[in-house]
């Protein structure tokens, strides 16, 4: 017990290779079996020196520049593009990145819409393409039509903007169902819309002027001898006006 | 571990050879030869570095070979070209540290720890290649910082300062490194020291 408290002292001074304290020269002294165990350590950290040594300075291959020039060779030159690469990869990345978009928007907003079926009225497909509407089905009583409700105008609103969406995806995405009153009404308006179009146009048109000389006007004498005039009351007066 | 400074792409140091076309080819083979230059001052010491991670000769030089061309692509963007091999050096380190992770040596090294050995004088147990794979083995489990430290301070060119500033650490930090790396070895080789349990 004595001499444990010295034991990391020594593997230190083992480590360091230091000059041990007077203290501890003299247990050194005194002790043999502190002796040797300094002994030991100093010869395993020698032997941790030399094969350390010995393994980092071992000769080099033959040869060994030689073959770090070729393999630099062969690689090719620095990349002065390799910015450019960068900022192509990132592009490539973006463009990715906005089609996955693209593609994944419609089936999420169908995927909502199926999601939310209190909200879903059953009616009838139509398609939107700059304000026209274009290839209007009939009204189809499979579909299981309902009465429009009041706020209909607002739903059908909000899918006029669904359907503009829908039409540029897939044709085989769901169809956005309208009630059919909004749909007949809409159809109206619309085609109130083009009347009023056309004659707003037709009124607005410029007319080219013209020479609006109006041609003598030729009156024949009236003709009285065969004028007949008869009585209210019974027989017949030839009247002439000579 | 310390990093060093380079600069962001498109900066004065990229500059040199990729703004102007017709400068390019000059400033590229002007610094091909300046890498060239310090390639052959530094790449033994990638290759010892290397070697002193992953202890195969073929091993090494490939991570050698890998650590000078990257080191090679990103030449121009390296401001203080005086760091160069200090900057080697950490690349190959790092790379050959990938490379001794990704093979399972570990597992192929199992040795026995625990088997007492007779007495032996230093030179034999230095010479002993169980001796030498248990020391591989305590050093492959050291941490990085103390393993770098141990391996650049056991070539013969590399003094303790030179170590020190080569690694941008004061000289303290590297004796207190290579103590600590040393003590945990023999901690773990302490199956070579006879059993002369102090009373």
């Amino acid at each position: 017990m004595l001499c444990e408290k010295y034991k990391p002292a020594l593997i230190e001074a083992a480590i360091t290779g230091a000059e041990l304290t007077p203290e501890m020269r003299s247990h050194v002294t005194a002790c043999t079996l502190c002796a040797a165990e300094l002994a030991h350590q100093r010869a395993l950290i020698a032997a941790i020196d030399i094969t350390l040594h010995r393994s980092m300075n071992a000769p080099l291959p033959p040869a060994l520049l030689q073959r770090f020039e070729a393999r630099l060779a062969q690689d090719s030159q620095p990349k002065p593009t390799s910015r450019f690469l960068r900022i192509f990869a990132g592009t490539l990345a973006t463009l990715a990145v906005a089609a996955t978009i693209v593609l994944m928007l419609p089936r999420q907003i169908s995927k909502i819409h199926s999601a939310r079926p209190a909200d879903a009225k059953p009616a009838q497909k139509f398609e939107v393409d700059h304000m026209q509407l274009v290839n209007v089905p009939p009204p189809s009583h499979e579909a299981g039509m309902k009465p429009s409700r009041p706020d209909a105008p607002r739903h059908a609103t909000a899918q006029l903007v669904h359907a503009s969406i829908a039409s540029t995806a897939t044709p085989s995405q769901p169809e956005i169902l309208v009630p059919p009153d909004d749909r007949i009404a809409f159809e109206h308006f619309i085609a109130d819309f083009d009347r009023g179009a056309v004659l707003a146009a037709t009124l607005a048109k410029r007319v080219p002027m013209q020479d609006l000389r109006v041609a003598p006007l030729e009156v024949p004498d009236i003709q009285t001898v065969s004028l007949t005039v008869v009585p209210v009351g019974g027989e017949t007066q030839v009247v002439s006006n000579r | 571990m310390q990093e060093l400074a380079l600069t962001r792409p498109g900066t004065a140091a990229q500059t040199e050879w990729t703004r102007e076309p017709h400068s390019e080819p000059v400033a590229a083979a002007e610094l091909r030869r300046e890498f060239e230059e310090r390639l052959a001052e530094c790449g033994p010491l990638a290759f010892r570095v290397a070697r002193g991670v992953l202890r195969n000769s073929a091993d090494a030089e490939d991570v050698a070979q890998e650590a000078i061309l990257r080191a090679y692509r990103r030449f121009p963007r390296l401001r203080d070209r005086g760091s160069f091999r200090a900057w080697l050096v950490r690349i190959t380190f790092r790379l050959a540290l990938d490379r001794a992770r990704s093979s399972n040596r570990r597992e192929q090294r199992e040795t026995q720890w625990a088997q007492p050995q007779p007495r032996a004088s230093t030179e034999d147990l230095a010479a002993s290649s169980e001796f030498q794979q248990h020391l591989a083995r305590a050093l492959d489990e050291l941490s990085p910082k103390l393993r770098l430290v141990l391996i650049l301070a056991a070539m013969e060119e590399h003094p303790l300062d030179d170590v020190a500033q080569m690694l941008g650490l004061p000289l303290g930090t590297v004796k207190s490194r290579l103590f600590k790396a040393k003590k945990q070895l023999a901690e773990k080789l302490q199956c070579y020291v006879k059993n002369t349990n102090p009373r």
